[in-house]
């Protein structure tokens, strides 16, 4: 009985202290509340790696920056590609402004891409910045040969990847499935690292998906003794460095690859994104964007950022906001598309999604396997088409006809999607 | 060559630098020594400090740091059966008996000893394979990489000897759990039940800690002695007889600090097999192994602690000459070499000769320092064998726990830890032979990547590759002939296909093998609807598990129990000591003790973690070990209020003020933030 009295006044004790916390935050200005707190910063990822090298390396600086100039705490709590934090900062983490935190470029996409355990919305997320933006390079080693991307269309060249879901493992299938390259991905690999030893042993060709600064700063031998091409950039935009290394966004063929390859690459921009939960009183919010942003310009940081070799390129937090805003509202055909082309391993079945049925005049040059197989040529272009017997609609003369009457020279009509022949009207 | 290295020599001499290195050693130490503690939180601590100094003295301190961890793991190892780092869990089996017989200065002067020359030897390979570095590193791909896994895992034949058949079933069913999470290839969630926690697969930590650590603390309970009993403890005298073992036995510890040193340059085999590997090793070469490790054969603590020293200069050797971290702590220090301006690759071993010396040096320095300073203070922890059970207890459960936490930082560790505790404690008692499970655990995810990516890009053109089939006749070699010893003992092929009776053998085992035929049954059957390539290996590892499981069912049940127990592990002799086999009746009132005494045990546990949920880490600690001192201990409340105190103090300044721990929130936490805010790790 004792014990449930004392209990009971424990209890009215706590509601009473919440009641009196609760109320005065409205008078209460940002540095009367940060005074004498402290900030934690959530890092998705274990000690050592970079999201949380920048993540100590800007908590080190931006207090100084916070009206009240609170203490700020690092502490990572690894799991599921940053997932864990990025669920507890939208749904459990206080939204006072005491927790902020940083996650992986790719995990705002989660929620769109139909991951059910990402638990958040992250158009609604306060970004307060990132600390670069990241331009990720393909790379291939100087005994492949492959100095170009476009002999990668009919030549084949393995590249390593870290794992399903990894940009070393989505890029190369989104260049196989729009651009149409003949990559090879070996996945598996433990580390970036690891993929990189055995480039150099001769086990790949090459890799893509290649943090461009990551290149730089930790194999600047391989540029310099030119031991690798960078044949290609992929980003939203491109890199100062490397003017002259095609850029993925000139390469789409139309507006709704080029809308794809935005959707795809937009995280890009974000490259380590520093954010707080929703909910967080406006006026704290703004000292945190501006704080992050004066931490980005203060020459300190520059100079430990600078030692460590990691890239001062800031993007304010409105405009990831703003960025975030566009890829939420991306059209969901967009989406799926995109879907398709970072996961799907058979090229076809996103040629449909992506390329949109052509129609071109030309001739039957080979006919292979019963004209199971057409090949054409005309307008310029050749191609070898795969003939259905029931989707393929053929027709000679303007009749109905059977796959076998084609013949090679005829004149036709190509109507097709991909390499799937639609249509052949023949003269 | 010479000449680099003697100026390196003088230039790691500098006083500043020696002190650096010190000051890396005692942190190391200290790290060492608190279970979930290790190598990589200090570097990740102490990286951004090293960022003013000059690159010598960086790595003089990292390096310091980074080599002693598994010198000083040997304490907790020794006395409490609780593994300091995950490189020191071989060392309990043999090093633990010891200290209960009062041997604990034996365990301690023979492990340091062979630590010092297994952490020498790794940083002189390191220094004289320099030339041929590169060349060799490169003619090691994915395949080798497999082969090597594959070795390692064969061991597990050596390491369940007198039980080949449960070994082998355990070692499938650590193959499994090691592919709980996302799979590389297909990116499938494999037997993640859901959570978030499991998405990147089980850590390693509590797995390891609830696996040894959580039994041995149970049978401490249950015992109600202290760990040395009433014998006698060897201070001294113990440490000189300790390093006399070690010369004596000088060509195994050699041996071992060669395997320690070679395996730990083969990234992906980590520490925490490397000692397995090199116990099995010893078990199988040394003479009488099979009669006496597992019992407090000195032999066995050598064979563990001078590979685990080793491994450091071997981890360095990727790391130096091609950026590829040998093992976690040392991707934290490819970042060192970045903030000095080092590019890892052959500038290391031409132009900045000098300072890889320096690092080598610094390895050599760290490992004889705190071999010197364990010995210099272990004659007070020897000691600590004769305290008290109340009041050791409580403490060391409250370590571990923490410590388990260290693994995610998650409530998933805590429960991990847990659940392990109890499997390893049924384990140890009913004679399953637990170090198949962690070797299994460690390589089979290593196994599984590497056969996918060797055959994805070479076919199966891989398997004539001279190295690889050298090694895998090795590994064949070293997996038959245990077997084939059984075999023996067993009384040929014949002798183990009779002998079987129709009396039914019907015991706790029979209920233990009914679990894991549910498990196993249960894990396989969810396997169906993945993708091949994410069930490929699960299931064929999971059916031959399965079929073993069927096997040593009948085994047991129809066949009467054979006369040898020929265990290298420790829990066939426990069973035996401890008179726990329970097909013998007389035994049944000791029976009803030990599971009465087993339950209260679990009761604080399960009262731990309640606490943890309801009112924090820290207000539990403090409640947790004054309660067990007073209802177990009649302590008196002096003693309990400066234990519980001291304790609950020690941890809130070295895991929330120094490490920044995240806390598992509370549920008062929860309810009232304000109190979280005021009481730490609401």
């Amino acid at each position: 009985m004792k014990f449930a009295k004392k209990l009971g006044v424990l209890g009215l004790a706590g509601i009473a202290i919440s009641a009196f916390s609760a109320t005065p935050t409205l008078a209460q200005s940002v540095a009367d509340f940060y005074k004498g707190k402290t900030i934690t910063m959530w890092v998705g990822y274990s000690p050592g790696g970079g999201y949380d090298t920048y993540a100590r390396t800007v908590a080190r600086y931006m207090t100084n920056h916070i009206p009240g100039n609170p203490k700020i705490v690092v502490k990572n709590k690894p799991g599921a590609g940053s997932m864990l934090v990025a669920n507890e900062l939208y749904n459990v983490l206080p939204k006072d402004g005491t927790a902020i935190g940083v996650i992986g470029r790719g995990m705002p996409m989660e929620p769109l891409l139909g991951n059910s355990s990402a638990k958040f919305d992250a158009s609604k997320f306060n970004w307060l910045g990132s600390a670069n933006n990241e331009v990720s390079v393909c790379v291939s080693m100087k005994s492949t040969g492959i100095t170009d991307w476009k002999q990668l269309l009919t030549k084949q060249m393995t590249v390593g990847g870290t794992g399903a879901g990894a940009d070393t493992d989505t890029f190369p299938k989104v260049m196989n499935n729009i651009l149409g390259t003949k990559l090879k991905l070996v996945t598996g690999y433990p580390g970036g690292t690891d993929v990189n030893f055995a480039m150099e042993r001769g086990e790949l060709g090459g890799r893509c998906g290649y943090s461009w600064t990551s290149l730089k700063s930790r194999k600047a031998d391989w540029l310099k003794e030119k031991k690798v091409t960078v044949f290609l950039q992929m980003s939203t935009e491109k890199h100062a460095d490397i003017p002259d290394v095609p850029f993925i966004m000139d390469l789409a063929k139309n507006d709704k690859e080029r809308k794809i390859l935005s959707f795809i690459y937009a995280r890009q921009a974000w490259g380590r994104p520093f954010l707080a939960p929703p909910g967080v009183p406006a006026d704290r919010v703004n000292a945190l964007k501006a704080a992050f942003m004066a931490t980005m310009a203060d020459p300190k940081y520059k100079k430990d950022a600078v030692k460590q070799r990691l890239e001062v390129g800031p993007i304010s937090g409105d405009q990831i906001s703003k960025l975030m805003a566009d890829l939420y509202a991306s059209p969901k055909e967009i989406i799926e598309a995109a879907k398709r082309a970072t996961n799907s391993d058979e090229k076809t079945d996103v040629s449909k999604a992506v390329i949109p049925t052509e129609t071109i005049k030309g001739v039957i040059t080979k006919l292979r396997n019963g004209a199971r197989k057409v090949s054409y040529k005309g307008q310029g272009r050749k191609g070898s088409l795969s003939v259905s017997g029931r989707k393929t609609k053929v027709s000679i003369a303007g009749k109905k006809a059977k796959r076998k009457k084609l013949k090679v020279g005829m004149k036709c009509d190509f109507t097709f999607r991909g390499s799937a022949a639609k249509k052949i009207s023949c003269g | 060559m010479l000449a680099m290295a003697s100026k390196a020599f003088v230039t790691m001499t500098d006083p500043l630098r020696l002190m650096y290195l010190g000051l890396g050693v005692i942190i190391g130490l200290g790290l060492g020594v608190i279970p979930g503690l290790g190598g990589i939180v200090g570097m990740a601590i102490l990286l951004p400090f090293t960022f003013s100094l000059d690159a010598y003295s960086a790595f003089a301190l990292l390096l310091g740091m980074g080599s002693v961890t598994t010198t000083s793991d040997t304490i907790p190892a020794v006395l409490f059966g609780v593994p300091g780092t995950t490189g020191s869990a071989a060392t309990i089996l043999d090093g633990h008996p010891l200290a209960k017989k009062g041997q604990a200065g034996r365990a301690f002067g023979a492990a340091y000893s062979a630590s010092l020359i297994g952490g020498v030897f790794g940083a002189l390979l390191l220094a004289v394979s320099i030339p041929i570095l590169r060349p060799v590193m490169l003619s090691i791909g994915s395949p080798e990489l497999l082969a090597f896994a594959v070795f390692g895992l064969c061991m597990v034949a050596a390491l369940s000897a007198g039980a080949p058949l449960r070994g082998l079933t355990v070692a499938g069913f650590g193959i499994m759990i090691a592919m709980i999470g996302g799979d590389p290839q297909s990116g499938t969630q494999r037997w993640a039940l859901g959570t978030l926690y499991l998405y990147d697969g089980l850590p390693l930590v509590p797995v390891t800690i609830g696996l040894f650590a959580l039994p041995e603390l149970a049978d401490m309970a249950i015992q109600r002695r202290s760990i040395a009993g009433d014998s006698k403890i060897d201070s001294r005298s113990g440490q000189w007889e300790g390093i006399k073992d070690t010369f004596r036995h000088w060509w195994l510890v050699i041996r071992v600090s060669w395997l320690g040193a070679t395996l730990g340059a083969v990234p992906g085999i980590g520490a925490a097999v490397i000692d397995w590997i090199a116990y099995g090793h010893a078990a199988r070469t040394e003479k009488g192994a099979a009669e006496t490790f597992g019992t407090g054969d000195i032999r066995g603590v050598l064979a563990s602690e001078g590979s685990n020293n080793a491994k450091e200069g071997g981890a360095l050797v990727p790391t130096i000459a091609f950026g590829v971290p040998g093992s976690a702590s040392m991707a934290i220090l490819l970042g060192a070499f970045l903030v000095h301006g080092l590019q890892p690759g052959p500038d290391m071993l031409s132009k900045n000769l000098d300072v890889t010396y320096s690092i080598i040096w610094s390895v050599a320095l760290a490992n004889i320092l705190g071999a010197g300073i364990c010995f210099a203070f272990s004659n007070q922890f020897a000691k600590v064998a004769l305290v008290r059970q109340p009041i050791i207890m409580p403490l060391i459960l409250t370590v571990i726990m923490v410590g388990a936490y260290q693994g995610s930082r998650n409530w998933g560790d805590l429960i991990t830890v847990v659940l392990f505790g109890l499997l390893g404690w049924f384990m140890k008692r009913l004679g399953w032979p637990r170090p198949p499970l962690i070797l299994g655990f460690v390589l089979g995810a290593v196994v599984e990547r590497y056969y996918f990516i060797s055959v994805s890009r070479y076919d199966y053109g891989w398997v004539t590759n001279p190295i690889v089939m050298v090694l895998l006749a090795i590994a064949l070699w070293g997996f038959i002939r245990p077997l084939m010893r059984e075999a023996k003992n067993a009384g040929g092929f014949t002798g183990m296909l009779s002998g079987y009776s129709r009396s039914a053998n019907i015991n706790l085992n029979t209920l233990f093998y009914g679990i894991a035929f549910v498990l196993i049954g249960v894990m396989l059957t969810q396997t169906v609807l993945w993708k091949y390539d994410a069930r490929l290996v699960p299931q064929a590892i999971g059916g031959f598990s399965f079929a073993l499981l069927i096997l040593g069912f009948i085994n047991h049940t129809f066949k009467a129990p054979s006369k040898s127990k020929t265990g290298d592990d420790a829990k066939s002799k426990a069973v035996a000591t401890l008179k726990l086999d329970i097909s013998v009746e007389t035994q049944a009132d000791e029976l009803q003790v030990v599971i009465k005494r087993a339950l209260i045990f679990l009761g604080w546990i399960v009262g731990f973690l309640g606490g943890i949920a309801l009112i924090g880490m820290l207000p539990t600690i403090l409640i947790f070990v004054g309660s067990y001192m007073w209802i177990e201990g009649r302590e008196r409340l002096k003693l309990i209020l400066s234990v519980s105190f001291g304790i609950t103090i020690f941890s809130y300044v070295l895991f929330d003020q120094m490490l920044s721990l995240p806390w598992p929130r509370s549920l008062l936490g929860n309810l009232y933030p304000i109190l979280r805010d005021t009481i730490p790790s609401m």
